[in-house]
């Protein structure tokens, strides 16, 4: 009896931790009851910005972005896609209110969803006193094309969507080059060539790696948050030189197939019935057959 | 035999709950986010709307009522800006950034926006706030560093990390004052 006691702790443990693994996003950051985000479309398309990176070789970054994106539309148990639309030479980043004038916002509007790098810090190219700075506007990141989002931030992606049913509009996302000059090369099988260490090729090395970045922000795009799980490409922290989350681990495969499951609706939260209240998204297939398998290894045992 | 089997099942259940916690990576400690702040202020969230701005971009102004201050001379009431909030149906979010509830305590890192009086953004995203939360046998000061992304340095983090975890209050006020005055080192 106390045995089985520790099987059920065990197999329950097991399984908390497989079905919280995965995080989905919610309209309102402050409230985990709140509607998860998800697009509407299958299909989701991205734009390039045309001018790439500013530091390296620009095809090998588009060549890893696009794969970056190309991870999650692999994934088998989902048709999720991320779709290539070609470059974009516009630097403006931001939700086009026009938009939201058209009666059929959402499935009727192609989404823009850019890709990009700012190469400039905010605070050393703006002017004191330019108006970008108000509120009303805004926009400096924009008009002096910067990063503003303060030193130590890599990337990020902001989401535009339907606060009340937290379908998806639009997501950008934007890469700190003012600070962080991204890597491309693919690390050498002993860990080699990490950017900085005593001769290692400044041109074949591994610092901020690029794919390593977008393939967790294009995590975010499609409506994961952060992962507990620290093997996993939505898992916050990563260190430099780290080529880890290039590839989805389990538990990303698990998140968007919860999401998009195929020729099915995506799954909603937050507003549904109590039972599937808090985002009740995780207990896909595999985390859910776990403690299952790990009480019928153990009453195996018993029954000897 | 018995004995080894539930110390292996014990280990096991908690290693699995360690790993339900993990937190995320820092790279800006107290002492860092207290070089970077032009204030550090202690106070409560009396309301808060969101606009849009020219450039597509929802902005959402925090007024907080300051009931003390560790750096920097702060008024009464201040405006803390963050990106993100929302308008009518329409929310926008950006991952890792700070966000408030009406009437939280809060204790912030902030710098000044620059050429707008009065008007402060939290250092760092959201590692430069911590929620006061008061019981009545202690008064906890908490990191919630969800949505935040990977934001180590080449090299690795600048000092030591909080890690998000609670600490209490007067522990996080006892440091950031120490980083500031710190104690005159004693002459031979």
């Amino acid at each position: 009896m106390k045995r089985a006691g520790w099987f059920v702790a065990l197999a329950l443990a097991l399984h908390a931790e497989a079905a919280q693994a995965f995080v989905r996003t919610h309209v309102d950051p402050t409230d985990n009851s709140s509607p998860c985000l998800f697009w509407g479309r299958r299909t989701v398309p991205y734009h390039l910005n045309s001018q790439g990176m500013t530091h390296g070789d620009n095809d090998a970054g588009f060549e890893a972005l696009r794969l970056s994106l190309q991870q999650w539309t692999d994934v088998d148990c989902s048709d999720f896609t991320y779709q290539d639309d070609g470059f974009n030479d516009d630097r403006l980043v931001g939700f086009n209110r026009a938009l939201l004038n058209q009666p059929m916002l959402v499935r009727d509007v192609s989404p823009f969803n850019d890709i990009l790098f700012r190469d400039k810090n905010c605070p050393d190219v703006v002017p004191a006193n330019d108006a970008c700075s108000d509120t009303a506007n805004n926009d400096c990141m924009n008009v002096y094309d910067c990063w503003d989002y303060g030193s130590g931030v890599i990337a990020l992606t902001t989401t535009t969507y339907n606060f009340e049913t937290g379908e998806i509009f639009d997501a950008d996302i934007e890469l700190n080059e003012a600070e962080f000059p991204f890597t491309t090369a693919d690390p050498w099988p002993d860990g080699g060539n990490i950017c900085g260490e005593p001769g290692v090729d400044p041109n074949d090395c591994v610092g901020t790696d690029l794919r390593n970045t977008v393939t967790h922000e294009s995590g975010h795009m499609l409506g994961l948050g952060h992962s507990a799980d620290p093997t996993a490409t939505m898992f916050a922290s990563a260190n430099t030189g780290e080529t880890s989350k290039r590839s989805l681990a389990q538990d990303d495969i698990n998140g968007i197939c919860a999401i998009y499951p195929p020729n099915q609706p995506p799954v909603t939260c937050g507003d549904a019935p109590p039972t599937n209240k808090g985002c009740g998204c995780g207990s896909a297939d595999g985390a859910a057959l776990l403690p299952l398998g790990v009480l019928a290894f153990f009453a195996k045992r018993r029954k000897r | 035999m018995r004995t080894s089997f539930g110390f292996v099942a014990a280990a096991l259940v908690l290693a699995v709950a360690a790993n339900a916690h993990a937190s995320v990576a820092m790279s800006l400690s107290v002492e860092d986010m207290t070089d970077r702040a032009d204030l550090i202020v202690r106070g409560k969230v009396t309301s808060q709307e969101s606009q849009w701005t020219r450039a597509g971009r929802i902005v959402t102004t925090v007024h907080l009522a300051v009931d003390s201050g560790l750096k920097g001379q702060a008024p009464q009431t201040i405006d803390v800006e963050h990106r993100g909030g929302h308008v009518g149906k329409i929310g926008q979010q950006v991952e890792g950034e700070v966000a408030f509830t009406d009437g939280e305590e809060v204790l912030l890192f902030l710098r000044a926006r620059p050429n707008v009086a009065n008007r402060y953004v939290v250092i760092g995203l959201n590692q430069g706030k911590f929620h006061i939360e008061r019981s009545a046998t202690s008064v906890m000061a908490t990191q919630k560093l969800d949505g935040l992304g990977l934001v180590q340095k080449p090299g690795g983090p600048i000092t030591d990390a909080t890690g998000g975890a609670a600490l209490p209050l007067n522990e996080l006020e006892a440091r950031v004052t120490a980083h500031l005055h710190p104690p005159a080192k004693a002459t031979p």
